[in-house]
């Protein structure tokens, strides 16, 4: 017979193979060698009887109930979850009223103030009108910047800038004067665009409460803004190109603003 | 009941690890005061169960190391069941050796030190792997296979004694 040459079969090889627990190719090897060794085969002869008998003799066992003392263990256990899982539950409506409760009289005569429309929202509305109209996009046109210029100043109350994004592939189309909701009620709207006609607008709102704030960026639908507060006026540059392509412009019109 | 609650999962453990401290114990009233021990401790430590060993073994690390602090706190007392009740067995003869026969392992299994009988149940009856025996009782392999090895031969010249006499009564001489 050629087969592969065996190992010894030790002592733990014979347990393994009573209780099967060896891989087929070791278990022939076991068996082959039983064969040939009597004294040992009629050992593990005797161990699989014992283990038989073990099993035969102890498995009425299995089929017994448990006593009342375990099963009322796991009844104890489940009353005491159950009841846990009550108490959260009345505790956190209980939180819920009084906190509701709690709100309630703490803004009892509590009216919402006006809310000022946020900047960068009422930008991009004036960006999504104007920048789709064809005929008039702009109330004067850049033909006309200085007296543009002069004009949006004087209805803003502030010397404005207008500045030149020629760098970035912009050039000015013109400007509008818009109601805003502030409290100066005014803002101006220059518009830019590219080569391609891709447009983008710098709007500027006049009578911004509170201080001065960083650079921020706003989304919304299409329309995505850069704005800031500086000075008591509000500027935003909106526009559909996305984040990535609006950035550089924004930071060369906050750079010529704030210079 | 109206209403039936949803079984633990140790609860269908219960027969086998009653099973095994009845085999262990052998008295039926000591083993359900050590599985409702463990019971106990199990329930106990079932939230800080994760990921851990699966279900049986764990159960049966906790009802051994129950046992055992058991064993240490009341002395290791000798076994219930003396030496010489062996030879006050009756004669058996005919049909009624098969059940005198299975009495005998019972009997057996007595004279096993006890950290062989366990080791033996746990292989035979449970069906745990060697590895897991070994974590069981905390021990390495090579203890649990000699204390396996020691069980089944202690096991066999004990029965062996006990075959029905054929004439002259052979005794196996190891």
């Amino acid at each position: 017979m050629t087969r592969h040459s065996a190992s010894p079969v030790s002592e733990a090889d014979l347990h393994a193979y009573v209780d099967d627990r060896l891989p087929p190719v070791r278990r022939a090897d076991v068996e082959a060698w039983l064969v040939t060794h009597p004294d040992e085969a009629a050992r593990v002869t005797a161990w699989q009887r014992q283990a038989d008998d073990l099993r035969v003799h102890f498995e009425p066992e299995l089929a017994m109930a448990a006593p009342a003392a375990m099963a009322a263990l796991f009844d104890a256990r489940q009353r005491r979850d159950a009841m846990l899982r009550r108490v959260m539950q009345v505790a956190a409506v209980l939180l819920i009223a009084v906190t509701g409760a709690g709100i309630g009289w703490w803004s009892r005569g509590y009216v919402e103030p006006p809310r000022i429309p946020a900047l960068p929202a009422e930008a991009a509305r004036a960006h999504l009108i104007y920048t789709r109209e064809v005929l008039h996009p702009v109330e004067v046109t850049a033909a006309e910047e200085q007296h543009l210029v002069a004009w949006l100043s004087k209805r803003l109350g502030t010397a404005l800038r207008v500045p030149s994004l020629a760098a970035e592939g912009y050039r000015l189309v013109g400007g509008r004067l818009l109601p805003a909701a502030t409290a100066g009620g005014t803002a101006a709207q220059f518009m830019y665009e590219t080569r391609q006609g891709e447009r983008l607008t710098l709007y500027v709102r006049a009578g911004e409460s509170g201080g001065d704030t960083a650079f921020h960026f706003a989304s919304e639908g299409r329309a995505a803004a850069f704005y800031w507060v500086d000075g008591g006026f509000g500027y935003a540059l909106t526009g559909e190109a996305g984040r990535e392509a609006l950035l550089p412009v924004a930071r060369a019109v906050y750079e010529q603003l704030t210079r | 009941m109206l209403f039936r609650r949803r079984p633990h999962p140790i609860e269908a453990e219960i027969p086998r690890l009653r099973r095994f401290a009845l085999a262990l114990m052998r008295d039926r009233n000591l083993a359900d005061d050590l599985v409702q021990d463990c019971l106990e401790r199990a329930l106990a430590a079932w939230a800080l169960r994760r990921n851990g060993p699966s279900l049986r073994p764990w159960l049966f690390a906790i009802l051994h190391n129950t046992w055992r602090s058991r064993m240490r706190r009341e002395g290791s007392r000798p076994d219930r069941m003396p030496l010489e009740a062996m030879g006050a067995e009756p004669a058996a003869s005919g049909g009624q050796w098969e059940r005198l026969e299975l009495r005998d392992m019972d009997t057996a299994l007595g004279l096993l030190p006890e950290e062989q009988r366990a080791v033996l149940l746990l292989v035979v009856l449970e069906g745990l792997g060697y590895e897991e025996v070994a974590r069981i009782q905390d021990v390495p392999v090579g203890t649990v296979m000699s204390r396996l090895s020691r069980a089944r031969e202690r096991l066999r010249a004990l029965t062996e004694d006990r075959q029905p006499p054929s004439g002259t009564h052979l005794r196996r001489v190891k």
